[in-house]
Order: structure tokens, then C-alpha cells, then sequence
């Protein structure tokens, strides 16, 4: 028998689930096989990790295990309100968070729905209204960080110096109230786009995300995410400037009460800022970029949601290169720095699957 | 465990749950949730992808408990649910593709590791953060039912007999498909711990792409 025969016999032996005779047959090989014994070593090691690596479950799990029986034997919410069903058909390997700057941005909230998968979204007012009571078990906040838009030189190295909160969440329940809400910012009209001429965009920032802080003290549903589009033209502002888009857009990012957290009062980073070598996240890390890379919800919830794309939405699925990608975003979203944050460990580059909404038409 | 024998006081709250009391599922969610979590632990390697998974097990275990007849024994349904949940996690195609880490070595040579999540969250073990790591992102590399059948036996500690049961197989199979997910992760173990050692001399950990420029 050669000694990869005694592989079975080894794996047995670990289990006591050897025969007698199996027993006494490995024995005698092993006193005669050096190499056998240090693979049996081996493997005892690996048995040791796997035993030591018993953990106890979050303490809220039995909560929210609960908490989803309870909400599932109450009712058969069969998410009538399908306006557009999109597919998040996620961002494979490179994950990226395109984090686009967007002031009076109207964005329709998603649910999505835990069998299928399928996103719906709700309509809502057109009425900014200012950070309202979150609704149950989705409190989840996004900072959008103003970026400057670039103009025809652009510009890279410039920061932010507003910072717009919009929040959305999802949530499993048909809402009662919009679950969404943007930032009150003083802006034209919300239902029409102002004149091409800037308007200043003063965002009260610093208020809304602490008063959105203090708001979210529900556990986060573990699939809740983002996925916004915008439906109008869009501006993105900083510095008093305004300049319009209607290029279809994406805007991706997840985000849980504590990943929020992390990004408080943090420095958005450009792209031409990030950092060369290798970042190990650190909990004590005060740049965006840093605290991203420890967050890392969004392409995993985006993998989650995926299902087969809807007839009638406009999508466009694009399989890309992240070279092609990064120009892509820049076609999309036109003059304006875009920001593409990643966690460090994402280096699949070779194809992204990439969903790009164009401005929605309704679906249904 | 499974005992053979018939919990009689758990069929009770079998059939109380079956018949809607979430008061009696719960008892039974507080039973099995650490082993359940455990195996989807192991199985997705991180601690939020586990917790997810057992939240999914537990809830369709409640949706289709009136369908549980006994024909086995209640804890062998449920880790068949729970491992299947997981292994249509895994088998999803977005989620294997998420994340893998392109390495070049010392020879030059582009090696393509999948790694797990980062986890922001620890696992709550006697793990290091390194042992955690290197256990997720080899397990990782095996093929499901190999990190499903080494989780039942290790971690969850089901007899062979059980695990039979639960995947449906033969018993002299389980030996042997035991026997080759052994083999499998020891020698994944080895090969990424000897990656990992050689981060400080040449190797190369390539990031990913810059952001665009505009």
C-alpha cells in the first residue's frame, strides 16, 4: 500500500472509526513511516484549529431569529408595491464603492425582498423632509461626501468641505411611511431642476448626521443595503458651485449603523490620495479609505441581491474590466471626480459585472 | 450530538411550533443555535455571512416544520437544512467570485488565492485573528461538501452514522470523503501558511486598481 492509501486509515483513526484490523495496519505503517507520522501530526493540528475555532453566536442572534418568525407568522406581505424591480447584479471581485457627490438628490428607497432577492423600490414625495424618525430595524445611514466637481481641468487634489447625509434604508416591511428622507438642503425646487446657473447648496450637515446618530439604535437588518438612482437630473455641488448632470448614475454603498460610525467626521479621500501600499485596517484609522476597507457589506449584500434582471426595467449590464469600469463611471457621471473606494483585498481585476442604471422609466 | 432516541419533550415542542407557537420555536432556536452557527461558520468563514445563514436555516426550518414527520431525527433535518442553506450560499456564483487576492510570489509567479471577507467582526473564538484568517480563507478553497462534511464531524462533532444520515450517504463514504477534506485542508493550511510567511521578503501583494482619475 502506498502511503496515500493510508489516508482513510489516518482520517479514521482521528475519529476512532478504524476496525481492529485497520487499526493495527496503520500502527504497524506508521512505526515504519516517518512521513505518515508527520502527516497524522498535521492533521491532528487541523482537527485542533477546527475544534478551537468554536465560537458562540452573536448575542443578539436568538433576537433576531425571533424577530423575523414573529414578523413571518403575522403576515404575508407580498410586496405589492412593485414600481421597478432592479437586480443588483453586484460588483463581482472588485467591489467597488463609487461614492458619487449629489446634492438635492431625490432617491427612491429599495426594499428588497429576502426569497428572490429582487429589489422594489417605493416612490416617495418629491418633498425634501428632514431626517425623520427611522423606521423599525433599518437605520442605516450613508454619508455622501461632496466632492468638487471637476471642471474642464480636473481637478484632483481637492477635498471635501460639505458633506451632504442622505439616508435610505430597505426594509422588509411594505412601509407605511417612506422610509426615506434627503437632506434638506437649500436648493430650487426639488421637483424641477433649477436653471443651469449655480445655486449655493448649503447642507446642514453636522446636525443631521448627529441627530441621524442618535436615531439609529435598531439593530441593522442584515440585508439591508443601498441602491439609489436618480430619476432627475442631479447636482453636484461644492463650494457654492453647482453643475448639473443627467447621466445615468450609480450610486452604490452599504452601509450598518457601525460602519457608518467609523466614517463620522472622517476625510473623504480622493482617488488620487489613495494610498500606494497596502493599508492594513486598523480600528483606530481616521481616513475613509481606511475605514472602508473594514467595512465591507456592500458586495456581498450586492451578491445577495442578485436575481435575474427584469424585462422591463432599463438596465444595462456591463462585464468590464476595472479599467473599463473606471472609465465607464467617468462617461456616466461626466466631468466630476469620482471617488472609488475598495477594500484593499479585492483585487480581482478582471471582471467586474457592473449594473448601471440609466434614468428609471417605470416598470408595471 | 444527535441521540437516536426520540427527545420526548422535544417532539412536544416540535409539535407546538409546527402548529405556530414561536414561544416553542424559540426554545428550540436556543438549542441549536451554537452548533447551527457553527457550522455556518465554517462553512461561509465569517461571522456575519454565518449569522445571516443561520437566521435563513432557523427561518425556513419554522416555514417547514409542519412538513417534518420524524422520518428522521429533528436535529439531522435541521443540519441538512442548515449545511444545504449554506451550500447554496457558497455555490452562488456572484459571492465566489467576490474576492481573491492576486499574489505575486517570490519566483514571480501570479498565484490567485480566494480569501475570506476581512471580517470586520472577530469570530468570537480562541482563534488568533492570524489562525482565524488562514482557517477561513483555507477552508475557503475546499469544495463545499468537503467543508460541510469536515465541519459536521470536527466542529459539530456528529458520528459518522450521523453524518450519513444528513447527507444522505452511505456510511463507508463518509470515511472516506472525510479522509479527503482532511487531506485537503492540510495541505491548504500549509501552502497559505508558507504564503503568508513570505509576505515580508519579495512577494508583492498587488492592490487592486486605483481609482479613476479624472
Amino acid at each position: 500500500m502506498k502511503c496515500n492509501d493510508y489516508l482513510p486509515l489516518l482520517s479514521g483513526h482521528l475519529d476512532s472509526m478504524n476496525t481492529a484490523v485497520e487499526e493495527q495496519r496503520l500502527q504497524k505503517h506508521l512505526s515504519a513511516c516517518k512521513h505518515c507520522r508527520a502527516l497524522l501530526a498535521q492533521m491532528e493540528q487541523t482537527d485542533a484549529l477546527l475544534h478551537a475555532s468554536k465560537s458562540e453566536p452573536p448575542a443578539d442572534l436568538t433576537a433576531r431569529i425571533m424577530a423575523r418568525v414573529r414578523k413571518e407568522s403575522k403576515q404575508k406581505s407580498s410586496h405589492k408595491r412593485t414600481i421597478l424591480s432592479i437586480s443588483a447584479a453586484g460588483l463581482t471581485a472588485a467591489a467597488l464603492l463609487a461614492f458619487v457627490f449629489l446634492g438635492d438628490l431625490k432617491l427612491p428607497s429599495f426594499r428588497q425582498e429576502k426569497d428572490t432577492g429582487a429589489l422594489t423600490v417605493n416612490t416617495h414625495s418629491q418633498e425634501s423632509e428632514p431626517l425623520a424618525a427611522l423606521s423599525t430595524g433599518s437605520a442605516d445611514l450613508l454619508q455622501d461626501y461632496a466632492q468638487s466637481p471637476a471642471e474642464q481641468e480636473r481637478s484632483t487634489d481637492s477635498k471635501t468641505e460639505s458633506m451632504t447625509t442622505l439616508s435610505l434604508t430597505v426594509s422588509e416591511e411594505a412601509p407605511t411611511a417612506p422610509p426615506t428622507y434627503s437632506v434638506p438642503l437649500e436648493s430650487p425646487s426639488a421637483t424641477e431642476p433649477a436653471a443651469d446657473d449655480a445655486e449655493a447648496m448649503q447642507p446642514q450637515l453636522p446636525s443631521l448626521v448627529e441627530s441621524a446618530y442618535g436615531s439609529a439604535t435598531e439593530p441593522q437588518h442584515p440585508n439591508d443595503f443601498f441602491l439609489g438612482a436618480t430619476e432627475q437630473p442631479h447636482y453636484l455641488s461644492q463650494n457654492g458651485e453647482t453643475l448639473k448632470t443627467d447621466a445615468p448614475l450609480l450610486i452604490l454603498w452599504g452601509a450598518r449603523t457601525e460602519d457608518i460610525e467609523l466614517l463620522k467626521g472622517l476625510s473623504p479621500v480622493t482617488a488620487a490620495e489613495l494610498p500606494e501600499e497596502s493599508v492594513e485596517p486598523s480600528a483606530e484609522a481616521d481616513s475613509l479609505y481606511e475605514c472602508l476597507l473594514a467595512s465591507l457589506p456592500l458586495a456581498k449584500k450586492l451578491s445577495e441581491a442578485a436575481s435575474d434582471l427584469p424585462q422591463n426595467s432599463s438596465v444595462t449590464k456591463y462585464h468590464v474590466s476595472y479599467e473599463q469600469l473606471s472609465a465607464l463611471f467617468s462617461d456616466c457621471v461626466g466631468n466630476y471626480e469620482l471617488a472609488i473606494y475598495y477594500p484593499a483585498d479585492l483585487r480581482d481585476l478582471e471582471n467586474c459585472t457592473v449594473l448601471i442604471l440609466s434614468p428609471a422609466e417605470s416598470v408595471e | 450530538m444527535i441521540c437516536e432516541v426520540i427527545d420526548i419533550d422535544e417532539k412536544k415542542l416540535l409539535k407546538k411550533a409546527a402548529a405556530g407557537s414561536a414561544e416553542a420555536f424559540e426554545q428550540l432556536v436556543l438549542t441549536y443555535q451554537t452548533p447551527i452557527y457553527n457550522l455556518c461558520l465554517r462553512m461561509t468563514g465569517n461571522p456575519e455571512d454565518a449569522a445571516d445563514m443561520t437566521q435563513e436555516s432557523f427561518l425556513k426550518a419554522w416555514r417547514s416544520l409542519e412538513g417534518f414527520h420524524f422520518e428522521s431525527a429533528f436535529p439531522t433535518w435541521l443540519y441538512r437544512l442548515a449545511s444545504n442553506t449554506c451550500l447554496d450560499f457558497l455555490r452562488s456564483v456572484k459571492r465566489r467570485k467576490q474576492f481573491s487576492l492576486t499574489m505575486e510570489d517570490a519566483d514571480g509567479e501570479t498565484q490567485l488565492l480566494d480569501l475570506p471577507d476581512p471580517a470586520p467582526t472577530p469570530e468570537a473564538s480562541l482563534l488568533s485573528a492570524e489562525e482565524s484568517f488562514l482557517l477561513a480563507a483555507a477552508m475557503r478553497q475546499l469544495d463545499p461538501e468537503q467543508q460541510r462534511i469536515l465541519t459536521l464531524r470536527v466542529v459539530n462533532d456528529l458520528s459518522y452514522t450521523e453524518i450519513a444520515a444528513v447527507l444522505d450517504i452511505k456510511e463507508g463514504t463518509v470515511k472516506s470523503r472525510l479522509a479527503r477534506a482532511r487531506e485537503n485542508l492540510r495541505k491548504k493550511l500549509l501552502q497559505l501558511g508558507n504564503k503568508t510567511e513570505s509576505k515580508s521578503s519579495n512577494t508583492h501583494i498587488r492592490k487592486g486598481g486605483r481609482g479613476h482619475e479624472v
